[in-house]
Parts: structure tokens; C-alpha cells; sequence
């Protein structure tokens, strides 16, 4: 406190923060009447706090070398003024379509989905697995060029390869509302969310 | 692994010659990184990178995961993140974004490696019974962003106040004031104003 200010100066409240100086009687009494220097105090206090205790470690080299790179590796490896993005729709669902000639209607053991684009449809298949669900899938088109699947919630998302039959599968997956991408050389194709559990 | 194929669009200006403001990745906020990198700013996505490293390296290795598996996450994380800019809705909250994607892939990790182990033992009750899902409880979380803030703002100051407040808060053993002195060629007297003077910018900068 001086004749100009009624507070504690800054320098001081962080003299006290590091227990440096002794708390004085009139700052003490201060303290304890004016809540924006104890506030201030208690910050700073707080503060120091946080970084005495910081022991994160720095991520070793090479994987920060790695990270940047990926901005790079990812626009070279693909052309991305050629990648054509498609939503599939849901041409086809066991759940809720009507069986045909006397096929048994869905039953606990999964269920079909058919989605569809101008070029290319997306067969997949959902069944339980014991608290969750195995979702299998196969893109069906002309010819497989390979590619890869990421399955996506708000609360999961896995991605795995096409095998050579353009297969994919996941296992265990929670119940959830899920996006499936598959993203081949030339398209990405995006289906609407499909609800498990 | 999907792309966002947005951010591959925009970001392949950056070879076609598109300029991008100048920007002071130091102390660019992360909204400006990020807006940056949609505009096909490598350097911006460097500096992203490098500001995050730490926090991002940290959950991992926080929840008990080692070096290789705690890699293993980092990388992820920021495919992940390259992917997604495009869809970052709050670029300014990227530290919550990086946190809570860092915990999901680092559970994810952790799941993955407990169904692994209780295959190879055929003991199936072993999986129910070792799966913890808060390896990472909230206020640890909490203290990495606050710390990985302080630490963002810290790197803001001049580098004399960098270097004095490093001294003093980061070291294990804080050196004597004295040494202090000698090292930023300044007389001791003057240790405890400046402590102060960039003490405050700090907390300016923080926004307290």
C-alpha cells in the first residue's frame, strides 16, 4: 500500500505468493478486508502453482518431425483437386423393409443395410455381438481399387483397410450413431448416420 | 483414413502458389493457426504442431501409457486433427479439442491392449475386471490445459522474461537469486520488480 493506492503493489503480492517475505500486520489486515488483493494473491499464488508442478515432458523429436510432416506426406500422396466426394443414400434396410416371398423378417441376428451411390453400392451388415455390434461391409462395383474405411461417432471412430474383395469389417462396437467413410483413390463416400443400440 | 476433403482442396493452394498473410506464429492465436492452415499454411501447421507437442505427448503418457504407445496416440492426434480442420467449429477451444481427442484415442489404446492381453491369457473375467475407463480423471486434465496455457503465454513474453520466470517456476531447484542475476547480467536488487513486471504481462496475456 502507498500513498497512491490503497492495494498491496503486485511486486509485493508476489513476494508473498512465494512466501519470500514475511506477511506484515497492515497487510495481513488488508488481506483479510480487501478481496481484490486476496484474490490477486490467491491467482498468482495458483499460478505459480501450476507451473511448479508442470513435468509434462516435450514429445521426443522425431515424432514432432513426423507430425509436421503429415501436412505434406498427405497432400502428395493424394491429388486432393481429384478427389470427388460422395453421400450415399440408404437404398435398402432389413429393419424396415418388407420381406420378400416369404423371407423370415429381421430377427436378432443382424440386420442389412444397402446404401447407394450413381457408381457404386455399399452392403452392410450389422450384428450383435455380445453388448455391442460387428459391423461388416463390402463395397460392390465394377472393380475394387482399394481404399480405406473409417466408421465414426461422436464418441468412437476405427478405421480399417478394404481387402482385396473390397471387404471391411469392425468388431466391438459401442452403440452410437455412426458415419461410415470410405475413401478410395478417386471418391469419398460418405453415408448418412446409421443409429446401433 | 478419411480426409478432409476441404482442407486437401485449400490446402493445395500452398502449392500452387497462393499467398497467405504474414503471421506471427509466436504469438498467433490458435483461431489464426487454424485459419491459416486452411489456407494451406504449412508453416502455421508447424507451429501448431509445436505448440501442442507437449499436451498432446502428455495424456497419453499420463494415463501410464509408454513411450511407443503414448506415440503411437500423438500421431493420431494430429492426423486426426489435419483431417478435421476443416470441421473445428471453435478454433479457439483447440486445447479442449486436442485434449478430449488425445483421451478418446488414449482409451481407445488402452481398451485395445487389455482385450489383447486377455486373449493371450484365455482369462476373459481378467478383461472386465482390469478395464478402467478414467485412467485420466477430469482435473488431471484440467491442470494439463491450464499448464499447457501458462506455458503458451509464457512463450509470448520477451525472452528476458521467459528466461527469468523459467528460472524461477520450472527449474526442480530454483537457483539463487544471485545466480539469477549473473545469468541475466542485472543486479540482484532488481530480481523482484521484474519477477513482477512479467509476472503481470503474463497474466494479461492469460486474460486474468
Amino acid at each position: 500500500m502507498n500513498i497512491f493506492s490503497p492495494h498491496i503493489p503486485f511486486s509485493e503480492l508476489t513476494a508473498l505468493a512465494e512466501e519470500q517475505s514475511e506477511t506484515s500486520p497492515e497487510a495481513t489486515a488488508h488481506l483479510a478486508a480487501c478481496s481484490e488483493c486476496s484474490s490477486q494473491l490467491q491467482l498468482i499464488r495458483q499460478t505459480i502453482g501450476f507451473m511448479r508442478s508442470d513435468t509434462a515432458e516435450d514429445a521426443p523429436a522425431e515424432l514432432i518431425q513426423q507430425a509436421k510432416s503429415v501436412f505434406r506426406r498427405k497432400i502428395v500422396a493424394h491429388g486432393p483437386s481429384l478427389l470427388q466426394v460422395i453421400i450415399a443414400s440408404l437404398t435398402f434396410d432389413s429393419l424396415t423393409n418388407a420381406p420378400a416371398f416369404g423371407l423370415r423378417s429381421q430377427t436378432t441376428a443382424g440386420r442389412q443395410l444397402i446404401y447407394s451411390t450413381e457408381t457404386a453400392d455399399i452392403d452392410v451388415r450389422v450384428s450383435p455381438e455380445n453388448d455391442q455390434w460387428q459391423i461388416a461391409g463390402q463395397l460392390l462395383g465394377e472393380d475394387c481399387p482399394g481404399g480405406d474405411v473409417e466408421l465414426e461417432s461422436d464418441d468412437f471412430s476405427a478405421s480399417a483397410e478394404l481387402n482385396e474383395l473390397c471387404e471391411f469389417s469392425f468388431g466391438s462396437v459401442p452403440a452410437g450413431a455412426y458415419k461410415i467413410s470410405i475413401r478410395t483413390p478417386d471418391q469419398l463416400i460418405r453415408t448418412p448416420r446409421l443409429e446401433l443400440g | 483414413m478419411r480426409f478432409a476433403e476441404n482442407t486437401l482442396k485449400n490446402l493445395s493452394s500452398s502449392f500452387t502458389g497462393v499467398q497467405v498473410d504474414p503471421i506471427n506464429y509466436m504469438q498467433a492465436t490458435d483461431k489464426e493457426l487454424v485459419m491459416s492452415c486452411r489456407q494451406g499454411n504449412e508453416s502455421s501447421w508447424a507451429a501448431l504442431v509445436d505448440r501442442y507437442q507437449r499436451l498432446v505427448y502428455a495424456v497419453p503418457r499420463r494415463a501410464g501409457l509408454n513411450e511407443d504407445q503414448a506415440g503411437e496416440v500423438f500421431q493420431e492426434v494430429f492426423v486426426t486433427l489435419f483431417e478435421k480442420m476443416n470441421e473445428i467449429n471453435e478454433p479457439d477451444r483447440l486445447h479442449a479439442w486436442l485434449v478430449t481427442t488425445a483421451r478418446r484415442k488414449t482409451w481407445r489404446l488402452l481398451s485395445k491392449e487389455r482385450s489383447r492381453q486377455s486373449l493371450q491369457t484365455g482369462d476373459d473375467d481378467e478383461a472386465l475386471v482390469v478395464v478402467d475407463d478414467s485412467p485420466l480423471p477430469d482435473e488431471i486434465l484440467v491442470r494439463l490445459e491450464e499448464q499447457h496455457r501458462i506455458r503458451t503465454a509464457l512463450a509470448g513474453l520477451d525472452e528476458r522474461c521467459q528466461q527469468l520466470l523459467t528460472m524461477l517456476y520450472y527449474q526442480t531447484e530454483t537457483p539463487p537469486y544471485s545466480e539469477i542475476a549473473a545469468i541475466l547480467g542485472t543486479p540482484e536488487g532488481s530480481i523482484g520488480p521484474t519477477r513482477a513486471r512479467c509476472f503481470k504481462k503474463m497474466l494479461k496475456l492469460l486474460g486474468k
